[in-house]
């Protein structure tokens, strides 16, 4: 009774104003684009698809706001004029019409409808009016008639935009010129084609912006969209002194009180970051009139036309609790609630499922997240504070699917190998202050591996002859990788740390064989001969489990001019100089050599490729013109690796004689220089070079498929380089790989040194011994630095298990 | 009906004699005058344009016989539509004004030999296409035909057509009829005109095409795109061809065409962006702005 008793008092109010009135006034509307066509802006919003016409277009939106204008306009006793009434391509029409219809009407004022695009990060009301801004003293090439007719207007129009309170507004309102805006945010000498050649008063409303996701689901209601019409409306009539609306308007959104919006598109800080309650009614108590907010993520509500008085108006959803609130509608007004609707949790929250949910007896990758499901929505202060984990690891807590999921993400992949306990103790609660009944806990056990290991890589760690043309960047890691980062995550530093932009073309991922992974690539241009670079891997690298690389690695090299052109060459390998010699070799097929374009010199070069299908198994490839040498003289050769790790010998035949002499380990992918002194042969004898021999030095899947190229052989009498190194060729290491420990043969305990680096420079280990410990170490590839007496060598080592 | 019938039967003849002819622009030179200046209007005798802003801000004529400038107006509005009078001797020009925030306009005369101004017509609400009558003018406004002349006149009123709230408006026997010739809900007309002979209507319908029909509203011709479109004769008409992207005038050129539609001259040259032509058969001229505000005149011939 006391609601109709206002309500009647509202109809007396009512009927004391004066009723705006219009008639004489001519309005051209002009919504803006037409059709649903490319230029016509969709604004892609779920659940709708790219193109689909029943999806958020600027063109249509426009429309429903210039109907809807139109409607009240022409009740208001207005002539209007407006330029369409469909939405097709045909109605898309040209600028030039568009102002032909406005001025051949004869119309007071043209009104362009539109919204506008701010990449998604802004939304404000923009009014460009035909003319300058008040403080522009530039000359156009064309005068603009009205400009201050067309300002007035235009910001009347703008305040009353501006008033919408179910938005959230990034900044104020913006009144502008369209030439000085053309001109300077534009680069136009002279404003919009729409305003060009009007002449009345005219201007392009940007109410807002539609590529701010929110607007765009607010732009699917329609009361939202009748609501700037009315806005219009209002400033019409007051601009032509029309007299007020007689009624008033409630307009607000209806959304949940706590429950966040979990969607990806971006959201002001406010209300826009929280639930909209979609099929929500709402009820105007006096005249049992309802409305029931759409579908579409906007919870927009509009009760329309309302003679002036107090109101109840009343939210209701299923699952909530219900409000009511007491509104004063006045006449002229659209007066803006907004509802916060609470959940009515009436039972005590529990966890309904999780993971890892394995047997104790099955173990879990020690990447994994651990993740808790909910029967409610759960307050964060008492629930994160009741999650532990033992052994503790320091890890991050975040709440998702409206917080009705927990999800607990470790710094660092867990312990290999070990059984954790999560627990959720029951103090746990949800937002209505109801806890948990009892404790949850659960187990799990990780597998034996937390790291994703770079295997092998090329440059390695300390390479001093990274050829500087074109070098490949190969990098092997012990599962197959998940590519989403690794365009940025794995790159090449100058020296100043600016990365090194990749050969987009050359990038090859994941092209070794199961489970290994790998990555391979080229620069867009050159090294600098005598520069350090830096190979860096991320420690966000992963696999396609996730599980990363966690440390970051970071491999030194230098690039280097490897073509050395100061010594006789004895061997060009124009032709192919060297064939596979199946009685030399030993468990190697599909031995082939041929010449190839892969060269540093000349024409071609020589390809040696072979399966050596066992470790210590050799292929060995017989020269077809022996050249002569004794133990005075240097060989040097460019060699192009093939990152096997295997070892490529030099085969020396004196009558029954053979000796074999170590060249180098092929531990690099790409042109080197490798050179070595012959001492190890016997004196005052001649030896002719019979053949190469590569062999495989471990079980490594990769060392089995060999492809060596070599160029330019050179002999001479004394050493190019000038690095001191260890006569290394009665030095072995082994096992390599290797599992437990490596030990060092040819060199005694007393004078040497075994340092372990990781391949990023890091020393793990040292000791004085020709054995040592490597238990501990994980799996991966590392530097073995060998210090004896005063000289020093380094080799690769793998450890695997 | 009969009228209709023959004069149906005779826009066929002439179109179809129309094919053979060709059309060449002989001459063309830039107005030469100091301002930007925008949609020209040439007289009959196609030996001075009137011309204005890009918004209708005064309005000023060239002489091409003398090659001198007279301003004539500097009031907003008054390069809205001028025109010369039957004789060549006057010009009818608007003043527009706000009262009350209602945009009103008046009607003025400028007598060439003496630059005398004369108020034709007190400030109108919603006037529309002035039209010439012996030696002043028709026109609508707010709704009803008005005629202003120098002196009484009893010379029964001529067919006579214009727009209200963009339907065609066809004054002929004493009384306005609505014209639909494209007989749809939601055409909007567009620069509507009676050809010299006053037995045709050119039109352009939004979003559909120009066209030209008979006083009955029956389509005779559809000429495609063809924006701002005028006679030249009553066998020619010239418009433009404009393009934009939405935002701004991106291109556009003049084209002459035939009633039929089957004789297609462009008349602008291939690196303008050119508007709003106007023609004067008599004086075998063309006459078009640019979108940068120069005027070029072009001398024609049609063989």
């Amino acid at each position: 009774m006391k609601y109709k008793i206002s309500l009647l008092i509202c109809f007396i109010f009512a009927f004391g104003l004066n009723a705006q009135n219009l008639t004489g006034i001519k309005i051209c509307i002009n919504p803006g684009h037409g059709g649903y066509d490319s230029d016509d802006r969709n604004v892609v919003i779920a659940p709708y698809t790219s193109g689909d016409p029943n999806g958020f277009w600027e063109s249509k939106s426009n429309l429903d706001k210039g109907l809807q204008l139109r409607s009240m306009l022409e009740a208001a006793g207005a002539t209007v004029i407006i330029t369409r009434t469909t939405n097709t391509t045909a109605d898309d029409l040209p600028l030039t019409q568009i102002v032909a219809m406005a001025n051949q009407s004869g119309v007071d004022f043209m009104l362009s409808i539109h919204s506008n695009a701010g990449n998604g990060v802004a939304n404000y009301v923009l009014m460009l009016y035909a003319g300058l801004d008040a403080t522009d003293t530039y000359t156009y090439p064309t005068a603009t008639p009205w400009s201050d007719k067309s300002r007035e207007i235009s910001t009347e129009i703008a305040q009353n935009l501006y008033t919408n309170q179910i938005t959230t507004w990034s900044s104020t309102y913006s009144i502008r010129g369209d030439k000085t805006f053309g001109r300077t945010a534009m680069g136009w000498s002279d404003g919009y084609g729409v305003l060009r050649g009007l002449a009345v008063p005219g201007v392009i409303s940007e109410g807002m912006m539609h590529d701010y996701i929110p607007e765009a689901y607010r732009l699917m209601n329609m009361e939202y969209k009748w609501l700037e019409a009315w806005n219009f409306f209002k400033s019409f009539c007051a601009y032509y002194n029309a007299g007020q609306i007689i009624t008033g308007n409630i307009a607000g959104s209806v959304r949940d009180i706590r429950l966040p919006l979990e969607t990806s598109y971006n959201k002001f800080a406010g209300r826009d970051r929280l639930l909209p309650l979609n099929g929500a009614i709402l009820t105007l108590v006096e005249t049992g009139e309802t409305y029931t907010a759409d579908q579409l993520q906007n919870g927009v509500f509009v009760f329309k036309n309302l003679s002036p008085g107090v109101y109840h108006v009343k939210a209701e959803k299923d699952g909530y609790y219900p409000q009511t609130q007491e509104i004063t509608v006045t006449a002229n007004n659209t007066v803006y609630f907004n509802f916060g609707l609470n959940r009515i949790r009436n039972t005590p929250p529990q966890v309904i499922s999780y993971s890892p949910d394995v047997a104790i007896t099955d173990s879990v990758e020690a990447s994994t997240d651990i993740v808790l499901n909910f029967n409610w929505d759960m307050d964060e202060t008492t629930t994160t504070p009741a999650f532990s984990i033992t052994p503790h690891v320091e890890g991050k807590i975040t709440y998702e699917d409206t917080q009705y999921r927990l999800r607990f993400t470790p710094d660092k992949p867990f312990e290999k190998s070990t059984i954790y306990t999560v627990k959720l103790a029951k103090s746990a609660s949800h937002p209505d202050n109801l806890s948990m009944t009892e404790d949850f806990s659960f187990q799990f056990l990780t597998k034996n591996r937390n790291r994703l290991a770079l295997l092998t890589s090329y440059p390695y760690q300390g390479n001093n002859q990274v050829y500087n043309v074109a070098p490949n960047f190969r990098l092997i890691f012990d599962r197959k990788l998940n590519t989403t980062n690794i365009q940025s995550a794995i790159r090449v530093l100058d020296e100043n740390g600016v990365v090194l932009a990749k050969n987009a073309r050359s990038v090859v991922n994941n092209s070794v064989s199961a489970p290994y992974g790998s990555t391979y690539f080229s620069l867009s241009s050159n090294l600098v001969a005598g520069k350090e670079y830096t190979l860096v891997v991320d420690g966000d690298v992963a696999d396609e489990v996730g599980m990363e690389v966690v440390e970051p690695i970071a491999i030194k090299f230098r690039a280097a001019n490897v073509l050395v052109t100061t010594q006789p060459v004895v061997e060009s390998f124009e032709t192919v100089s060297y064939v596979f010699d199946e009685s030399q070799s030993v468990d190697a097929t599909t031995a082939t050599t041929t010449t190839s374009s892969t060269r540093l010199f000349g024409s071609f070069s020589n390809k040696f490729a072979a399966a050596i299908n066992t470790q210590a198994g050799f292929a060995t490839f017989k020269a077809n013109s022996p050249v002569i040498v004794n133990n005075q003289k240097v060989i040097g050769l460019h060699v192009y690796g093939d990152l096997t790790g295997n070892e490529l010998q030099l085969q020396f035949t004196a009558g029954a004689e053979v000796k074999y002499v170590k060249l180098c380990d092929l531990n690099f992918r790409g042109w080197e220089f490798h050179e070595v002194e012959l001492t190890s042969l016997a004196p005052l004898t001649d030896y002719q070079l019979t053949g190469y021999r590569i062999v495989r030095k471990s079980n490594w899947l990769f060392s089995a498929n060999v492809e060596v190229y070599v160029d330019n052989m050179l002999l001479y009498d004394e050493m190019i380089s000038s690095v001191s190194n260890i006569a290394d060729v009665s030095i072995k290491i082994y096992p390599n790989p290797a599992v437990n420990f490596v030990r060092v043969s040819g060199l005694d305990t007393e004078n040497t040194v075994l340092q372990l680096y990781s391949i990023n420079g890091t020393i793990l280990k040292e000791v004085q011994a020709i054995e040592m410990n490597i238990q501990d170490i994980a799996v991966g590839t590392y530097i073995l630095r060998i210090q004896y007496k005063n000289q020093m060598i380094t080799r690769p080592l793998i450890i695997s298990r | 009906m009969k009228t209709s019938k023959t004069w149906l039967f005779l826009f066929v003849v002439v179109a179809g004699s129309l094919s053979a002819q060709t059309i060449t622009v002989m001459n063309r030179f830039k107005m030469p005058v100091a301002t930007n200046a925008f949609y020209p209007v040439l007289n009959q005798n196609g030996d001075k344009i009137l011309f204005t802003s890009d918004g209708y801000n005064g309005l000023s004529m060239y002489d091409l016989t003398t090659k001198s400038v007279t301003n004539i107006s500097d009031h907003p509005g008054a390069g809205y539509e001028p025109m010369f009078d039957a004789s060549d001797s006057k010009v009818f020009y608007r003043k527009t004004t706000y009262e009350n925030r209602r945009r009103m306009d008046a009607i003025e005369s400028f007598e060439l030999v003496n630059n005398k101004k004369v108020l034709m017509l007190p400030p109108q609400r919603d006037l529309k296409q002035v039209r010439n009558f012996h030696n002043g003018f028709l026109v609508t406004a707010d709704r009803k035909l008005l005629k202003s002349t120098f002196g009484k006149n009893a010379k029964a009123l001529p067919v006579y057509v214009t727009t209200q709230d963009l339907k065609i408006y066809l004054y002929k026997d004493e009384k306005f009829q609505i014209l639909n010739p494209l007989n749809e809900a939601e055409s909007r007309y567009l620069w509507v005109s009676l050809s010299p002979n006053a037995k045709m209507i050119l039109f352009t319908a939004a979003g559909k095409g120009t066209y030209i029909c008979d006083l009955n509203g029956k389509i005779l011709a559809s000429l495609g795109s063809l924006n701002a479109p005028v006679w030249y004769d009553d066998q020619y008409v010239v418009g433009m061809q404009d393009k934009d992207d939405g935002q701004v005038i991106t291109s556009s050129k003049v084209i002459m065409m035939s009633v039929n539609g089957k004789i297609k001259t462009q008349i602008s040259q291939a690196d303008e962006i050119a508007m709003y032509p106007t023609a004067s058969a008599k004086g075998g001229k063309i006459a078009y702005n640019t979108l940068d505000g120069k005027i070029l005149v072009t001398e024609i011939e049609i063989k």
